[in-house]
């Protein structure tokens, strides 16, 4: 009991710090930070549950005005901010990647954990994020979902790298990855 | 240090979180029913004006604050300039404004314990439930107290990084972070076993 509370919260101050990183540019010039991927990384390390409750901690507190999001954001502000729909859908996109991750015990952790933060770091992150956007905005659903686009490669990158992680992890330590015990 | 708060005391820390709560919520709704450029541009110069009442600081601050929807602006201009609809495109970026600051005043002006207080009334209907309330202040406390510690530690494996390579790290330093927090979650969760009494 108190490791997995102990875990939770120090994911959440993780994925904090994965936010308040120094970002990197893409070539198409879209700034990108590495706090989604500490988004993914909660869901395919800590598993389901345990993933999806640190990140809810971290929206929770972001939401109670501490200014952890990326570009140092915080309070009521960004619930009525374009990425509202995003920020929503983080405790989702955990949960699906880490049961994913640990439902395919079967192939290699890179190859689950991919799988994981794709589907749920992105596919399902976006149908919130698109929604969201549409409605703050005042956009219909594909022109949301065009606007978007623009996050997709670096989002893909960063499921790449999540996996990369969560697999060198794996070797590492394999009782730390909890999605797979 | 973690909170996001004027720089000075005002007298709107003195209104309850729940009225100011109740107001941004109606203020929020009844905004996306405006459909005039001319009224929303005067509501947001209203919510300016009445943060510089405060002082330059003040306002200075909360200018910074919106900073972050800069890039939401630019795509939201550049469609609009595209699709010849400024009109609309303007519409949207004010309220959008607005909306963002008028949270940002509430959230700055009350006092993070407030906001919680009324985060567990709403929640009370959990305790009902299989739910820890212990165990849930207990993951709030070690976040708050943790998020400094791993940021610092961030920051020295980011400077190992950059003396050692000569180049600026990226995600060369998550796993070491990852590792450490790993590493703290051991330490941590043996001394809570040793100390505390939480139910389990």
């Amino acid at each position: 009991m108190e490791k997995k509370i102990v875990l939770v919260s120090l994911f959440a101050a993780l994925i904090a710090v994965l936010g308040l990183a120094p970002k990197v540019m893409l070539a198409s010039g879209v700034p990108i930070t590495a706090q989604s991927m500490g988004i993914m990384l909660c869901g395919t390390v800590l598993g389901a549950q345990r993933g999806a409750l640190a990140v809810l901690l971290f929206i929770t507190l972001t939401a109670l005005g501490l200014p952890l999001l990326s570009g140092g954001r915080g309070g009521l502000g960004v619930f009525a901010s374009p990425s509202v729909g995003f920020i929503v859908g983080f405790p989702l996109a955990a949960f699906v990647a880490g049961w994913i991750t640990s439902k395919l015990k079967l192939i290699n952790v890179f190859y689950s954990s991919l799988l994981g933060a794709i589907i749920g770091g992105i596919l399902i992150l976006y149908i919130p994020g698109i929604v969201g956007m549409s409605i703050m905005l005042d956009k219909s659903i594909s022109e949301a979902a065009l606007i978007a686009l623009i996050y997709l490669p670096g989002d893909c990158i960063k499921a790449f790298l999540c996996a990369m992680l969560t697999h060198t992890l794996f070797k590492l330590r394999p009782e730390n990855v909890l999605s797979r015990i | 240090m973690l909170a996001l708060r004027y720089p000075q005391q005002t007298w709107l820390e003195k209104i309850p979180a729940s009225l100011k709560m109740a107001l941004l919520a109606i203020a929020t709704s009844g905004i996306f029913f405006i459909d005039s450029t001319k009224i929303m541009f005067l509501l947001f110069v209203a919510t300016i004006s009445f943060q510089f009442l405060f002082g330059w600081q003040i306002l200075k601050f909360s200018l910074g604050l919106l900073k972050p929807l800069l890039p939401f602006v630019a795509i939201i201009a550049f469609w609009h300039l595209f699709t010849g609809d400024l009109t609309q495109g303007l519409l949207i970026i004010l309220r959008l404004f607005l909306i963002f600051n008028l949270a940002n005043i509430v959230t700055c002006s009350t006092n993070m314990g407030e906001i919680s207080e009324i985060i567990e009334k709403i929640l009370s209907p959990l305790r009902f439930t299989k739910i820890n309330i212990q165990a849930v202040s207990l993951c709030v406390i070690i976040f708050i107290r943790f998020t400094p510690i791993v940021l610092e530690r961030h920051k020295i494996l980011h400077l190992a990084y950059k003396c050692r390579s000569g180049k600026r790290p990226s995600w060369q330093i998550i796993l070491p972070l990852i590792l450490t927090v790993m590493d703290d979650a051991d330490h941590v969760a043996q001394s809570l076993r040793s100390r505390s009494n939480l139910k389990v």
